[in-house]
């Protein structure tokens, strides 16, 4: 509420201070302590983890004490050691990864040319994000029906899933991430006369590349998913 | 701080036994939006001689920017033409550096030094050795030596703009593009970075277009100024300010030019309300 007469500010005295030598005032700064410095480093926090996660899993599975439906991690690293050793897990670890690093390529690739052809025209673009709204939420597993039609049972089908999971992920980033190069950094490469393939080398792959990471990141483990359909095809072979 | 002048009152310059560095000539420069096509300046004309600090000035939508642009090569002119030393711009190139205003003209991957030197190399205008020698002094003249292993995102925003202006003059262009580069600092640092501008000016004697809303950085930076009218663009006056810097803001002379330039710009307006108040003197 208004009173009758306005409230004034309190007039004070000026003053001036010297200021005081940065040297008295002690503490400035400090070195972190070995706990603080320790829990920086995240391969120790997530060792931490692991460890804790490991320990649940022996004590609940002793508690339990059936080895068939819980077996304790002791025994389960027993079996991982048995069948790396004496078994045929490395073996087919290997054709697996042969397989899915054969589909993860390929789908590289061709992400690298939709997406180079996006970039440099309108309708380019268009292309791209219709399809990629057409198939990228399509699972890769259901595909996989139509592919063995398509290829027979085999590493090519097995192949064409796994570009299928990866390719639309890493153009759907790419793209994006090219997308939001900001107008500032695209004139300032044009005007140190940059253009064509160098100006896509040099400006817009470095500053996109977070996004471009993260669509290697979704695409790489969208490749894993298809795999574990065939680590279970030799049993049913 | 006072500006040593290339030349002094003693002294006119002779425009006609000078040529031009730069010749801008009846240009009118549309750009595109979603619905319009919008007429930024409209046949404007002017002249940048070598070692002139050029200030385009005015009002927002005036179309300093694009004039700008037009002279970076990044926005072709519907009409009349552009030359820097008697060739046709037609394209961006790095004989003319561009200073933006936004911070994120530095490149974030990239270090200071890196930032510098990256258009050295990318132009292919230095080799590696003679590129970092040419970053390591300009980084020394801009005050960042500490600070030239470091990425842009630890830098403050004067920081940044020092290293966009390092990156620009390294390259030893024929004219310096400024596009409001103090504009998003803080009053203070806006100042010294002014302060700094010139003394590099001093040192180096380089060519710049400079744009700016402000009035009185245009008369402190430049040493010549083009006023704009709003919308679109045209010219409404050239004048001389190289007798002006900082150490001259508090003399009348300074104000006397401040105010001229303000009634130029505003002028409309006060026109606008004149026949107001006279039409409702007579109504």
């Amino acid at each position: 509420m208004a009173s009758a007469s306005p409230i004034t500010p309190l007039v004070r005295p000026e003053f001036e201070h010297a200021t005081v030598e940065a040297g008295q005032i002690g503490e400035v700064e400090r070195p972190l302590s070995t706990w603080e410095r320790l829990t920086n480093i995240e391969w120790v926090r997530k060792a931490a983890i692991l460890i804790t996660l490991a320990v649940i899993w022996e004590a609940y599975a002793r508690y339990v004490g059936n080895e068939l439906t819980f077996p304790t991690l002791v025994q389960t690293m027993q079996a991982l050691w048995d069948s790396t050793v004496s078994g045929p897990l490395l073996e087919r670890t290997f054709t697996s990864l042969k397989v899915l690093l054969t589909g993860y390529a390929l789908g590289l690739f061709i992400a690298a040319v939709f997406t180079t052809i996006a970039v440099s025209t309108r309708i380019g673009t268009d292309l791209l994000s219709t399809l990629t709204a057409m198939f990228n939420p399509l699972p890769a597993i259901a595909l996989l029906p139509l592919a063995l039609l398509w290829f027979g049972l085999g590493t090519p089908s097995l192949v064409f899933v796994i570009v299928h999971s990866v390719l639309w992920a890493v153009a759907l980033n790419t793209h994006t991430g090219f997308l939001a190069v900001s107008e500032t950094q695209r004139m300032a490469g044009m005007n140190y006369g940059l253009r064509g393939v160098r100006y896509v080398l040099k400006i817009l792959i470095p500053a996109a590349f977070p996004s471009i990471l993260a669509g290697l990141k979704i695409g790489w483990a969208f490749a894993w998913r298809p795999r574990l359909v065939h680590l279970r095809e030799p049993q049913s072979a | 701080m006072t500006v040593a002048q290339p030349v002094d009152g003693l002294l006119k310059p002779d425009t006609s036994a000078h040529s031009p560095l730069l010749s801008v000539k009846d240009v009118t420069l549309q750009y595109k939006t979603r619905e319009h096509i919008v007429t930024a300046t409209f046949r404007v004309s002017f002249d940048v001689f070598q070692a002139d600090r050029f200030v385009l000035l005015g009002p927002s939508g005036c179309g300093k920017s694009s004039l700008l642009k037009g002279v970076a090569g990044f926005m072709a002119p519907v009409e009349g033409s552009m030359q820097l030393n008697g060739q046709t711009i037609d394209r961006p190139g790095p004989d003319r550096m561009m200073v933006f205003q936004e911070f994120d003209q530095l490149m974030p991957w990239k270090t200071v030094q890196q930032n510098v030197m990256f258009p050295m190399l990318a132009s292919g205008r230095c080799t590696r050795k003679e590129a970092q020698e040419r970053a390591l002094r300009f980084i020394d003249k801009v005050n960042l030596t500490k600070f030239r292993d470091v990425y842009p995102h630890m830098l403050s925003g004067g920081m940044k703009q020092r290293v966009a202006i390092a990156r620009a003059m390294a390259m030893e262009p024929d004219i310096l593009l400024m596009d409001e580069p103090f504009a998003a600092l803080d009053a203070l640092t806006r100042r010294k970075m002014q302060e700094e501008l010139l003394q590099l000016w001093e040192d180096t004697r380089f060519t710049m277009l400079f744009v700016t809303h402000s009035i009185e950085e245009a008369i402190i930076v430049g040493s010549r100024i083009l006023v704009l009218s709003p919308h679109p663009g045209r010219v409404k006056a050239e004048l001389n300010a190289h007798q002006f810097s900082h150490a001259e803001q508090g003399r009348p002379e300074f104000g006397a030019l401040t105010q001229r330039i303000h009634n130029m710009l505003f002028a409309e307006r006060i026109e606008e309300e004149a026949l107001a108040k006279a039409g409702a003197a007579h109504g």
